[in-house]
């Protein structure tokens, strides 16, 4: 363990992240919370927090890596449970499995090279590696406590979870597989389309940011198989500050609206433009459009995969990206070009603190210093950061066109959907959708008939398809 | 001579007592006091004596081959050491519950002393038998004192059980004094290398059997969790931090020292009895709705993460078993001291009702809290580092499972303390409750038990941090290389 | 005679356990446990047994059979005695409290 880990080429971004996260955690946090005893609590709780996250980055090998992430964890626990108990007990158990499997995959490792150190994992205990930075890094299936967790804490929390939290999952798969390693990009792949398709339908806007963490977590998973961890690396930077602003201003709309229902919000821009400002400002920058950090960072992990990964793995990763502005656009439009005036006007509280919201957007416009500040780096390790190189243009466009499809067709279908959980797919699919209710009637064995799963499994039958041909 | 004194010294306290007793009825807290202080300090003696320069004393001077020996090496010494804090506890923790009246129970409880203590030291098959029976009757004794239905109950369950172990034990014996004709321990282990394959076979089952239902492992375990929650706090505590221990001592020994080189197949059933244990034990113990039954099988469990440990057949897996068995004594002691005084203090056992302690006994919950995260394997606390230790030989061994039963089990056991200590913390009735229907039991404060379950919290968090420092780890991978080192104990009992 | 002995004890032990195992009435547990421990012991003097041998006792008359199984047999008789006589006890107990030495109405605990 030595703090000069702190500052070597893949930490450095996690270690700029943490600082910024923490910071802007701990004064949102003092206007978040209103009990004195709350504020104390939170204070102590995001130092342990970031004592353990410096323990994660300098420590030099595996047996501290665990040691100081269930620190981490134990902190956010805590923090997620003063509000939501039950997640917060589900967010536990599951790292607290995530780190078991790491440890067992440890000294699986140590048994055979005789060394703790953090390095490449040798081959029979990668599987270990993956699963366990897999529930860190919420791989599709292990995600189950990613939405609850993201979306029930209190807001600053949500930004320390979504921000970095969730980011030392992909730090262990870099510094564990350091070579390309094509499962995880096959992995990534599903997980950033599956995270995004599934962030179209909730209601609660903290439920879409947290399936678009997953599905920004696939990109990095992605660039990680890739073998370009500097990728990862400086994706999991930005991303830690979008979600950072994000989160917190979901925390301001909250206080100041009294919901997070994006149908109580209809037309809520128009009562107190600055609450809803700092959101709409940050899903500008996280949907990924041409100019910002995650237009560049997507672009480079999708062609850091190069021409060895099958062609429709770019395919689905670009359709991931363009369902970003999908989803986005679906929790902030409402705020501003709906009236709400059927519904009565939504709580307004008072109290809406315009310093925060200015905080949150002080936290982006740190990515768009990045990106003039990390394609620098990039073009160390990268040659193309432009946008998919001339040939791939028709099929960028095909990708973008299919997204928007899905989206316009999923939100048609799904418009009266209950406020809590997903439809049952009978509901959703009738005998006119051809395929897909044909689909439905051959898997059905496989899956409970619930719409999410239906959708992973439709993926992996894809997926499977595509690996076939 | 420090070794004899080891066991005679408890058991001249226990034929002292009925003696005072006659000339005075109740009798005063510092005479038990001060007897189990010479007691403990007879056996902290020989820990000592043992650790530094292995000891062996013949009794009576005949030759190992006839007479009966006693051996200290450093496996004794540390488990001498776990039994000595663990009483010591225990006694102060019942001397303030009790004082001086109930003469019976100190005299069982030095009774059961010396046999502990004659178990750890002697080096002769059949007269750890014998220790062993002394033993168990005190405890059996121990588990029913308070006489109620449900502590008869649990001692004549564990009374049988623990006879049909016992005549294991002695068939185990009665084969290998019929196939060798010897019965000490050292000598035996070289004799055993040439005894036919079957009767090897017949000689290990018995004994594994037998210890195996002793300690409560998971087939056989039915016996523990009524015992272990139907006795009184100070003896559950003892129960479960000590006497299983001195269980696991007689099979590590054992096993160690006949079957390590002779019958692989040994270690492979003890892992497998192991790994069951650790999931059984934690399963039974979600389900659980009485606090004492809920560590009961969490005692259970943490059996079974020993027995993994012993069944690595190695020094670093001897050493983690011993490092877990030290680590689960104290926090054990500790929940169970804990939890006895709180459910004494709300006169139920039901997790649901026992609500709003945090407001009324804040150090109580704090401790609770510290060692419950400590026996899930919370870093920075001694449970982590202890079933890493247990991980990492079990991974060294080869197998994967059993650490990754481990593993799992950290979840479920996580999830069943959460579960206790969230009724902790919940306001209780009485915040809700009119003032004038309450009326606050005047109870004594218990300082003693808490200062123990505060100790014992404190040095699990020293413990966890210790166990990186090198210097430390020394200490516990030295005491598994003498657990396997079959060779020096024969020439140290044989003095070749 | 040693193995007519021999199956006489393994025959013993089986029957006491399965006293032990399928008979409700808890007399009944102790006399298995009583029948297992003297098949243990029956064997364990069988083993000392030498064809033509004498008492161990000075002076010997030819060859002795070997006197330490008899001493272990004694040890564990008085062992064996403590036990059933505890378990005697805490059963005049229980049936106190139940009026009944079955085990089917004797079901305080759980599991």
């Amino acid at each position: 363990m030595s703090l000069s880990n702190l500052f070597d080429g893949i930490n450095a971004p996690f270690l700029a992240a943490g600082l910024v996260l923490y910071i802007s955690a701990v004064i949102s946090g003092e206007w978040y919370f209103k009990a004195p005893g709350e504020r104390v609590r939170f204070r102590v709780l995001v130092a342990a927090a970031s004592a353990g996250s410096i323990g994660i980055l300098s420590s030099g090998n595996w047996l501290l890596f665990v040691f100081f992430l269930e620190i981490l964890t134990l902190s956010l626990w805590s923090m997620i449970s003063m509000k939501e108990p039950r997640a917060a007990l589900v967010y536990l158990l599951s790292q607290l499995a995530a780190a078991g499997l790491i440890l067992v995959g440890t000294a699986g490792v140590y048994a055979h090279t005789g060394s703790l150190a953090i390095g490449p994992v040798p081959e029979p205990w990668r599987v270990f590696f993956m699963a366990g930075f897999g529930i860190k890094a919420a791989f599709p299936l292990l995600h189950f406590w990613l939405p609850e967790a993201h979306g029930k804490a209190p807001s600053p929390a949500s930004a320390l979870l979504s921000g970095f939290a969730v980011k030392t999952g992909i730090l262990g798969l870099i510094r564990a597989f350091p070579e390309p390693f094509a499962p995880l990009v096959l992995i990534g792949t599903v997980m950033a389309f599956f995270g995004a398709f599934m962030a179209v339908f909730p209601r609660d806007i903290k439920r879409v940011l947290a399936y678009s963490t997953m599905s920004h977590l696939g990109f990095m998973t992605a660039a990680v198989g890739a073998g370009s961890g500097e990728i990862a690396a400086a994706y999991a930077f930005s991303h830690a500050m979008i979600k950072g602003n994000l989160f917190i201003s979901a925390g301001i709309v909250e206080k100041t609206f009294g919901t997070r229902d994006i149908f109580a919000l209809r037309g809520s821009g128009r009562l107190h433009f600055a609450a809803v400002a700092a959101l709409t400002a940050g899903a500008f920058f996280a949907a990924g459009l041409p100019g910002t950090a995650s237009y560049l960072l997507k672009n480079s992990v999708i062609s850091s995969l190069g021409h060895t990964a099958p062609w429709w793995q770019p395919f689905m990763l670009t359709a991931a990206g363009m369902m970003a502005a999908g989803y986005l656009l679906n929790i902030t439009a409402p705020l501003f070009f709906r009236d709400n005036s059927k519904n009565g006007t939504p709580k307004h509280e008072e109290g809406g603190n315009i310093i925060f919201a200015v905080l949150s957007v002080t936290i982006l416009l740190l990515v768009i210093a990045a990106d003039s500040f990390f394609p620098s780096i990039l073009h160390a390790f990268r040659v193309d950061t432009g946008f998919t190189p001339a040939s791939d243009k028709l099929e960028a466009f095909i990708a973008s066109a299919a997204a928007g499809l899905i989206i316009l067709l999923a939100r048609l279908r799904l418009k009266g959907i209950p406020e809590q959980g997903l439809p049952d797919i009978k509901i959703c699919l009738s005998m006119d959708e051809g395929p897909l209710y044909a689909f439905n009637r051959v898997s059905g064995c496989c899956h409970p008939g619930r719409l999410n799963t239906f959708v992973f499994v439709a993926l992996v039958f894809l997926v499977l398809l595509m690996l076939t041909l | 001579m420090t070794l004899v004194l080891a066991i005679v010294v408890p058991l001249v306290a226990a034929f002292l007592i009925p003696v005072f007793h006659l000339a005075r009825k109740t009798l005063p807290v510092s005479l038990i006091g001060i007897m189990g202080l010479i007691s403990l300090s007879a056996s902290m003696a020989a820990a000592y004596a043992g650790w530094f320069s292995p000891e062996v004393s013949l009794l009576g001077g005949w030759a190992p081959e006839i007479g009966i020996v006693l051996v200290a090496d450093r496996l004794s010494s540390a488990f001498l050491l776990i039994t000595g804090i663990g009483s010591g506890a225990a006694l102060a923790c019942a001397l303030e519950k009790f004082g001086g009246g109930p003469w019976r129970f100190y005299a069982i409880f030095f009774l059961l002393l010396g046999s502990m203590n004659g178990i750890l030291l002697t080096g002769d098959l059949f007269n750890l038998f014998v220790f062993y029976e002394i033993f168990s009757v005190a405890a059996y004794l121990l588990v029913a004192f308070s006489m109620s239905w449900q502590a008869l109950e649990a001692g004549l369950k564990y009374l049988v059980l623990g006879t049909i172990g016992a005549l294991f034990i002695l068939l185990g014996t009665a084969f290998t004094f019929m196939a060798t004709g010897i019965l000490n321990m050292a000598l035996l282990s070289e004799a055993l290398v040439s005894v036919p394959r079957e009767t090897l076979t017949a000689i290990s089952a018995c004994l594994v059997l037998g210890l195996t239902i002793k300690t409560g492992a998971f087939p056989v375990h039915f016996w523990l969790p009524d015992a272990h929650s139907s006795a009184q706090t100070a003896v559950s505590a003892l129960l479960s931090g000590v006497l299983v221990k001195v269980s696991i001592y007689a099979l590590m020994r054992v096993c160690f020292l006949f079957f390590l080189e002779t019958n692989g197949t040994v270690f492979l059933a003890i892992t497998v009895i192991g790994s069951l244990s650790a999931l059984g034990g934690h399963l039974m113990a979600l389900r659980q709705d009485d606090i004492k039954r809920l560590l009961a099988y969490s005692t259970v469990a943490q059996i079974g993460y020993i027995l993994i440990g012993v069944g690595c057949a190695s020094a670093a897996g001897a050493a983690a078993a011993v490092f877990h068995s030290f680590n689960h004594m104290l926090m054990k002691m500790g929940l169970f001291i804990a939890a006895g005084n709180v459910s004494d203090e709300k006169g139920t056992r039901e997790i649901c009702k026992l609500t709003g302690l945090w407001k009324e006994k804040p150090f109580w919950v704090l401790g609770f809290t510290v060692l419950s995260a400590a026996i899930v394997g919370i870093p920075p606390l001694n449970g982590f580092m202890s079933k890493w230790f247990i991980i990492l030989s079990s991974a060294g061994a080869g197998t994967v499972i059993p650490a990754l039963v481990i593993a799992a089990g950290t979840v479920i056991s996580a999830a069943y303390y959460l579960r206790v200590l969230s009724a902790f913390v919940s306001p209780g009735e009485s915040d809700q409750e009119d003032p004038f229907k309450s009326s606050p039991r005047k109870v004594r404060s218990k300082i003693v038990s808490l200062t123990i379950v505060g100790s014992f919290a404190m040095f699990c968090l020293a413990l966890g941090i210790m166990a990186f420092s090198p210097f430390s780890r020394e200490y516990f991978s030295s005491i598994g290389r003498t657990a396997v080192d079959v060779g020096a104990y024969v020439g140290l009992v044989t003095g070749r | 005679m040693i193995t007519l002995s021999y199956v006489t004890s393994v025959i013993i032990f089986c029957i006491g356990l399965y006293t032990i195992m399928a008979r409700r009435n808890l007399f009944k547990t102790v006399l298995g446990l009583a029948l297992m421990e003297s098949a243990i012991l029956l064997i364990i003097v069988s083993s000392g047994y030498i064809p033509g041998g004498v008492p161990p006792i000075e002076p010997f008359m030819g060859p002795a059979v070997n006197p330490l199984p008899h001493a272990f047999t004694l040890t564990a008789i008085v062992i064996g005695a403590s036990d059933i006589a505890l378990a005697l006890a805490f059963i005049i107990k229980l049936q106190r409290h139940y009026r009944s030495v079955d085990l089917d109405r004797i079901r305080g605990l759980r599991g």
